[in-house]
């Protein structure tokens, strides 16, 4: 074979050759756009929209906050449990943003309990809730009072609301109620400076 | 001191494996420096012993729990128990990439040692290139992805290893698939070594075959591992779920089958060259894609590992370099191996050709599946995932042409020259063994179903999916049957080869019914139950009498007790479990499975449900030949290794005369040992 290889007259190079060396390039193409998205980042539903309907206690106080108390103001809601990892990552970040001026920090302790903790019991009851506050404010106490509202969601349903798709995930809801950003997963230091922070100055008059 | 130790050997291994990639190349490719060919074998040891060192030194760090190393504190703990310590090494991103080139290593000493018969400057081109896939990955493991990188001060603990892989399957499954993906590197380094010489002849694809066949049986056993784990560890009850890495185990893995197949043809008949070539950079280049894919990020997947962009862009660019370096020499060196000659119709090497289009359609259907989220996201026309659905229905339609062919393709002689006398023979053990399964199978369909429940969903009896499920995986297996009881007859051995094609296909066969027989017949009930209530699932009753809390070496478990009653005899008691790992809030499922040969019966538990009494749900499955579809992995994994084995790939280079010639000349097979199939000769001769 080498012999004849040799000897092969120069014959002009079919085409067909380069389709697989033509198919892989263009494979590359697409996957280096795809190295610089996300696919965790799922677009919500509710970006645009009026933030979800709801009523909820504050821990630690006998006041209630409601979707109402949103409006006049920027504010961030972040959805995050004490048995959360990824909140615990992300709760430095929060602890800066709760410095900024004009930010009202919304935290949504969401199923705080979970259903094998509750072993059949009503989430809602009052043995349920006791144990969750004080769990929730020992958290805080620990790792920095991030939060200037931090609410309860004991059965989940505010967070099912929001279309909670894993913990943490964190919200920008703007002056008028409506909710701005979405954020799965920990917040990073590139989200905030490159996502984040420009949007809040946008939104901040 | 240990890491850097450790460290420092994966530096040496880096100059090493550069020295292994440059020196024997040029040596091979320059007359004046020919010796420095003969530097291959020990660079390729030295590497080994080198990257040995390292490796021992991480599990090391592992077995002490030395959580100043970086690595060692994010996988393991101190309550890890120590088997499991062990295999943490690989359950990460840097470990998994120090157990790729410790398998690349021993794939190149193996390929140093196992070649004693080849021609020195193949061995060298061979050994250079497999170095140089080496320097790529060692030095993507030194500048980016360190396994011993120090963090001080040491923290007291660490994390734990993600339960998911607190498992005996998965201890075995990353290192068996890993041997399967690096083992494709010698196939693809005998091309590269083909592309650069220009020399391939039947004696090149004789060389490479076994190496393939090896590689290819790994894979198997990892894809078939990593599936059956999934089948007990998830709880779903499936075994194969279309996830994004599977895919990037199975596309490597139909290229690879093709690749087995081609390389025949390519030895016994000196066709199919320039195919064969490309297959062969196929295969490994989907490897390497699948590395990337799994790594980068750029998929979702329920394998998420941490990612950080600039691996992405490094791996890509990796890609990029030796996947287009091989497809632009392709170009350059395929046109002399074009094929003046194409296969006749109805001969075996059409069906050969066949079952690689076949194979590499399936593969294209699959990558597209798998990166069709990307592209579309890419070309910001929205965000998209493809699931099952889309997969089974292309999937499927394309496998039952490729099993049609299995049986004719081993029955069929090669070329044509002989089609006309063999023509009766090979109809016969073609159509009995067919009409046998057909009546075989009609009846499974019918009969086959499991005892209906009273107030449970109907379960269809078996359709015409079942019929063709089980004639394709009948006829192979009476046909392969008839085969060697006709070859038995004849005198001489038939190769380990061939007894090897004839254990894989079984496999294959064994596998179909697995799938047939699961997807056809299968129950499933999703209850709530209390203690005391029982559910009855194809004729089994479940009753559920207790459940309470174990404690585990590192978790908390819920365990529930449920006695299996067949009428009103107890046969056993399944302890389906929720565990909590200590150090982290996932709950795992460990689901019980009553196993035989004929049914798997399957329980799963849920989540405690709120209520008084107690409740819990409860996922009940009858699965009647699940067990097959891993059953048929392990033959075809045995069929592998026979072939591997056949001494006619191991012969002298003065034994393995180019078929070229002959095949040019237009002469019919008989010259070539071994290659007249033995159903068609006994059907000649008798």
């Amino acid at each position: 074979m080498s012999a004849l290889s040799a000897n092969a007259p120069a014959r002009r190079m079919p085409r067909w050759v380069f389709v697989p060396l033509a198919l892989f390039l263009g494979m590359v193409v697409f996957l280096a756009v795809g190295l610089n998205r996300n696919p965790q980042e799922i677009p919500s539903p509710l970006i645009g929209q009026s933030a979800p309907a709801f009523r909820l206690p504050v821990v630690g106080s006998t006041d209630v906050f409601s979707d109402a108390q949103f409006k006049g103001q920027l504010t961030l809601v972040n959805l995050w449990a004490t048995w959360c990892v990824g909140c615990k990552e992300e709760h430095p970040i929060l602890m800066a943003l709760s410095r900024q001026p004009g930010l009202q920090m919304v935290g949504l302790n969401y199923k705080e309990l979970q259903t094998s903790e509750l072993s059949g019991q009503d989430p809602l009851s009052s043995e349920a809730v006791e144990k969750a506050t004080a769990r929730s404010q020992a958290w805080l106490q620990k790792h920095g009072q991030a939060f200037g509202v931090n609410l309860l969601d004991m059965d989940g349903r505010v967070g099912m609301d929001f279309g909670v798709y894993g913990l943490p995930e964190t919200y920008l809801i703007d002056r008028e109620g409506v909710v701005r950003f979405k954020h799965a997963g920990a917040l990073t230091p590139e989200v905030l400076q490159q996502k984040l922070l420009p949007l809040m100055r946008r939104l901040q008059p | 001191m240990w890491p850097e130790v450790g460290h420092l050997a994966l530096i040496m291994a880096a100059w090493v494996a550069l020295a292994q990639a440059v020196l024997p190349l040029w040596g091979s490719l320059s007359a004046r420096r020919a010796g420095w060919q003969t530097l291959a074998r020990p660079l390729a040891v030295l590497q080994l012993l080198l990257i040995v060192l390292a490796f021992g030194v991480l599990w090391h760090a592992f077995y002490v729990h030395d959580f100043s190393v970086k690595y060692v504190a994010n996988h393991s703990n101190t309550l890890l128990p120590t088997p499991y310590r062990l295999s943490a090494i690989w359950a990460g991103h840097e470990g998994s990439l120090v157990l790729w080139v410790l398998m690349l290593a021993l794939w190149s000493v193996a390929v140093a040692t196992f070649s004693k018969r080849l021609p020195q400057g193949l061995v060298a081109q061979v050994l250079g290139v497999m170095g140089a896939v080496s320097v790529g990955f060692l030095a993507f493991i030194l500048t980016l992805s360190n396994p011993f990188a120090r963090q001080f001060p040491a923290p007291a603990e660490g994390r734990d290893l993600t339960p998911l892989l607190q498992d005996p399957g998965l201890v075995i499954h990353p290192p068996m698939l890993y041997m399967g993906y690096v083992g494709l590197s010698v196939a693809f380094a005998f091309a590269m070594a083909a592309l650069l010489s220009g020399r391939l002849d039947a004696a090149w694809a004789r060389w490479a075959r076994p190496w393939t066949v090896s590689a290819w049986g790994f894979l198997t056993l990892g894809i078939a591992l990593g599936s059956w784990w999934a089948y007990y560890e998830l709880g779903w009850g499936g075994w194969w779920f279309w996830d994004p890495v599977e895919n990037a185990s199975l596309m490597p893995w139909l290229v690879a089958t093709a690749l087995i197949h081609s390389l025949m043809v390519t030895d016994k008949r000196g066709q199919f060259k320039a195919w064969t070539v490309l297959l062969a950079i196929g295969a490994f280049s989907l490897s390497l894609l699948g590395t990337f894919l799994v790594r980068s990020g750029v998929l979702t997947s329920v394998h998420a590992f941490a990612t950080d962009p600039s691996r992405g862009v490094f791996i890509l660019l990796f890609l990029l370099v030796v996947v287009g370096v091989s497809l632009a020499l392709f170009a350059w060196r395929a046109p002399q191996w074009a094929n003046a000659s194409q296969p006749v119709a109805g001969s075996r090497e059409s069906f050969l050709l066949l079952n690689s289009v076949l194979l590499v359609v399936a593969m294209g259907a699959v990558l597209l599946g798998t990166l069709y989220p990307l592209i579309i996201d890419a070309l910001n026309l929205g965000k998209l995932s493809v699931g099952p659905p889309y997969f089974d229905r292309v999937f499927v339609p394309l496998m039952v042409p490729l099993l049609l062919a299995m049986v004719p393709g081993t029955v069929v002689p090669w070329h044509v020259a002989r089609w006309h006398v063999a023509r009766w023979a090979a109809l016969r053990s073609v159509l009995v063994p067919g009409g046998l399964a057909l009546l075989a199978a009609s009846a499974w369909a019918t009969w086959g179903a499991a005892p209906q429940d009273s107030g449970a969903s109907v379960t269809t009896p078996g359709g015409w999916l079942t019929v063709m499920g089980g004639t394709l995986g009948g006829w192979i297996i009476l046909s392969g049957t008839w085969q060697i009881v006709q070859r038995l007859r004849l005198a001489g051995s038939p190769g380990l080869a061939w007894w090897g094609m004839q254990v894989a296909h079984f496999g294959v066969a064994v596998m179909v019914l697995g799938i047939t027989g699961v997807k056809s017949f299968q129950v499933e009930r999703d209850v709530r139950l209390g203690l005391g209530d029982s559910v009855t699932v194809a004729g089994v009753r479940y009753q559920l009498s207790s459940v309470n809390n174990q404690l585990g070496p590192n978790y908390l478990a819920l365990r529930a007790q449920m006695q299996v009653f067949e009428g009103e005899r107890q046969v056993g008691t399944l302890l389906p479990e929720k565990r909590r790992y200590v150090s982290s809030a996932m709950p795992m499922t460990e689901a019980a499975i009553d196993r035989n040969l004929w049914r798997d019966r399957y329980v799963s538990l849920g989540e405690p449900l709120a209520g008084e009494p107690p409740q819990w749900s409860f996922r009940v499955y009858h699965k009647p030949f699940v067990s097959w579809i891993w059953l048929g992995a392990v033959f075809m994994v045995l069929g592998g290794g026979l072939a591997a084995l056949d001494r006619r790939y191991r012969q002298a280079p003065s034994f393995a005369r180019s078929l070229d010639t002959q095949a040019r000349m237009g002469l019919g097979v008989s010259g070539v040992r071994g290659a007249v199939p033995a159903g068609v000769a006994q059907g000649v001769s008798s």
